[in-house]
């Protein structure tokens, strides 16, 4: 039964696409971003000098031997060829386990940290090499609301400083009684119902649910027309992260802004994205409408990680292995081939020489896997 | 027979701004070889319930009323002869009817020592804190068993820690790693094989994989239910997520807000739940089967238990609520193999 559902959807899709006219129309694309972030002994040695674990004294060596043994430099590829376009007004879920290069990969396209090779375009524009002042005028237009409600509002600012200060950093409002204004207005968007009451108080005198909305309300107050939401609600409480995903899915709609969703957990990612792609350390592996990717993935490790997602249902346990071998490695000088295939179980020793890039299966369905078409 | 009874337990946080109810009035039972899910937001009393059971409240906790009914309790006091005048001296206006005591209430603190690790288990929230950073991880699960057994050889104790990492499924070469060595799914395998390694009836799981990728988390689960099974044991499963109940536990209980609103077989209660909140609860999760479905939003916020609200705790938030829900407190109304505690239900009875 689920199944037909997914294909009279998908079916609607399409059939919506052309008469929204410009809505396909690619927003920010990314291609060939890669960051790597280089780990050396010096690292090590010197949180030592710093005294860090100087008080679990005779213990010392032995513990710092096992955390770095080699002497040369070695590097963590985060994010390592990464492609991917966002349309105007649409939803693009990240999804991967921990590790695998998703906030980095925000991070990275609001330059908050410095790629090591890539480009990014945004409105058909090279962002890339902006400056930091250039970048201003960029983020007028690109926001962020990040993970933890409990430590990305500051203390000492009052909720209407919070949401204000997009608004007087980037210079697009001087007057103070006009600002208010807009604050007020935001903030009973996003719920918190009635503004004046929440104006004037502190982060600490608000609930987890009501933080994040601060958050959602301080990315939009600009307006945006893109917003990257890195796992928004993964530190919310079940009862009260329903709320805050509908504020956003209603402000997305609305006003047409484009999400980068990244987030974990897939059955969230298929609630709200309409396309996803997933990661495994620091590559897309699979990409495509939600629901496709979802009842018809060609990865094998979309397959794996389909499979081991709870189901709330009792009557659906798993029973049978999950098709996946051992734990995630670490991201530490990945050899050549296709860096899934030690924990791949249809892997053979082609696998280990070709480095697989992402083939479309269908005309929005792609796929990082040589052999995709046997195993399917 | 319940290996484990708890009858009426309140536990209360005595602070400046009043008590806190962090569990009022909780009752239920754990079979032999069951699993029992215990649900609820965060705030809702899950852990302070299985902290009672362990009596570890901590200061400025107090476990006020209740009993906790645990069979081998007995075997632990160290005077047997004096019992019988304990008990007395306890249970001065009750009449002694049972000739040994079985609350674990009852017992003093260094005997309650001798259940903790021993007869009732505890795995605990957050692999990624629950070890001790400085000890290697084999030495951490050995003394566990010295602790209880100090006579035991260390050889043939060193044996049985790399038997328990084998069976949760951890190389036996890892156990002289040190914590940091090893990746969250083995931190928290090694956390369940610390817990199963003195033979316990009971394990309590606080959260066990709420820390963990999906991958891992899957693993962890299975090798949680082969072992639940290998093993015969009775486990609480303390998780604020509904699937992870879904995938290993035999019987659900909802709480909310210090109170157990629902409890009953596990397969009924979510083809079928009774109570508003679990409708609401089971609604707002979001499903990878089945064709998508919009998410529930229960709205409003878990309310404060220094002044919880009258009636029954939920009816603020409540869609179904009535003008009885403010006045009188719902009592438990049996429903299939469980309670609900709705007055929905209770006008039906009447």
């Amino acid at each position: 039964m689920s199944k037909e559902n997914v294909v009279v959807e998908a079916i609607d899709l399409k059939k919506l696409f052309p008469v929204m006219g410009g809505f396909l129309e690619s927003l920010f694309s990314v291609e060939n971003m890669k960051i790597s972030f280089k780990i050396t002994k010096k690292y090590f040695s010197d949180l030592f000098s710093k005294g860090g674990f100087k008080k679990f004294g005779s213990l010392t060596r032995e513990y710092f031997s096992t955390v770095f043994s080699s002497g040369e430099e070695r590097f963590v590829h985060a994010v390592d060829g990464l492609s991917f376009k966002i349309h105007r007004g649409e939803t693009f879920g990240l999804v991967g386990e921990s590790g695998c290069g998703k906030s980095t990969t925000g991070l990275l396209l609001l330059h908050l940290l410095e790629k090591t090779s890539g480009e990014m375009y945004f409105k058909g524009e090279d962002i890339t090499a902006l400056s930091r002042r250039e970048m201003k005028d960029v983020r007028k237009e690109i926001q962020i609301v990040f993970q933890n409600p409990y430590e990305s509002l500051s203390p000492r600012f009052s909720i209407l400083n919070i949401v204000a200060e997009p608004v007087k950093l980037l210079n697009i409002m001087h007057d103070e009684a006009e600002i208010e204004e807009k604050v007020k207005a935001d903030l009973e968007e996003v719920g918190l119902i009635p503004a004046e009451d929440f104006m004037n108080r502190f982060p600490h005198e608000l609930s987890g649910g009501q933080r994040q909305r601060v958050g959602v309300a301080r990315a939009f107050i600009v307006d945006p027309v893109f917003v990257v939401a890195d796992e928004p609600v993964s530190m919310l409480d079940v009862s009260i992260r329903v709320g805050v995903l509908k504020i956003m899915r209603e402000l997305t709609i609305q006003r047409g802004t484009a999400f980068l969703f990244i987030t974990h957990d897939l059955a969230l990612a298929r609630v709200m994205c309409d396309r996803i792609a997933v990661m495994y350390l620091g590559r897309i592996v699979e990409q495509g409408p939600t629901e496709d990717v979802i009842h018809k993935p060609f990865h094998p490790y979309t397959k794996a990680l389909i499979a081991a997602v709870p189901k709330p249902d009792p009557d659906a346990r798993r029973t049978e292995e999950l098709p996946i071998i051992g734990e995630v490695p670490s991201g530490i000088d990945i050899g050549t081939g296709c860096r899934f295939s030690p924990r791949c179980i249809y892997a053979v020793a082609k696998c280990n020489e070709i480095d697989p890039q992402l083939e479309q299966e269908t005309e929005d369905h792609l796929v990082a896997c040589i052999r995709y078409k046997d195993i399917n | 027979m319940a290996i484990l009874e708890v009858k009426n337990l309140k536990t209360y946080f005595h602070t400046k701004g009043g008590s806190v109810k962090a569990v009022d009035n909780v009752s239920f039972k754990l079979e032999k070889g069951e699993v029992l899910g215990l649900a609820g937001e965060s705030g809702c009393g899950k852990t302070t319930t299985c902290l009672s059971i362990m009596r570890m409240i901590p200061y400025p906790g107090e476990i006020l009323e209740g009993k906790l009914i645990y069979d081998k309790a007995y075997e632990v006091m160290d005077d047997k002869k004096n019992v019988q005048r304990r008990m007395r001296n306890l249970f001065k206006k009750e009449e002694v009817e049972r000739k040994r005591t079985r609350n674990l209430l009852n017992l003093r603190e260094h005997e309650m020592r001798r259940i903790r690790g021993n007869h009732i288990a505890m795995v605990f929230q957050g692999a990624m804190n629950a070890l001790n950073p400085v000890h290697r991880v084999g030495n951490q699960i050995l003394e566990a068993i010295k602790i209880h057994n100090p006579e035991v050889e260390k050889e043939e104790a060193w044996e049985s820690v790399i038997d328990i990492l084998e069976t949760v499924g951890i190389d036996s070469s890892r156990a002289r790693d040190y914590p940091h060595q090893l990746s969250g799914g083995m931190k928290q395998r090694a956390l369940i094989a610390m817990a199963l390694v003195n033979n316990p009836d009971i394990v309590i799981a606080d959260e066990p994989v709420t820390a963990l990728d999906v991958i891992v988390q899957s693993q962890v689960l299975k090798a949680t239910k082969q072992l639940q099974k290998e093993f015969d044991l009775s486990m609480i499963m303390i998780t604020h997520d509904l699937s992870v109940i879904a995938e290993v536990c035999e019987t659900l209980a909802i709480m909310y807000a210090g109170k157990l609103v629902e409890y009953g077989n596990l397969r009924t209660l979510f083809k079928e739940p009774f109570h508003p909140y679990t409708q609401a609860l089971i609604n707002a999760f979001p499903s990878i089967i089945g064709p998508k479905k919009e998410l529930f939003d229960i709205g409003g916020v878990p309310p404060n238990l220094i002044n919880p609200p009258s009636g029954c705790r939920f009816h603020p938030r409540c869609p179904k609520v009535m003008p009885i829900c403010s006045k009188e407190v719902p009592i438990n109304t049996p429903i299939k193999e469980g309670f609900v505690a709705c007055h929905l239900y209770q006008e039906k009875e009447k």
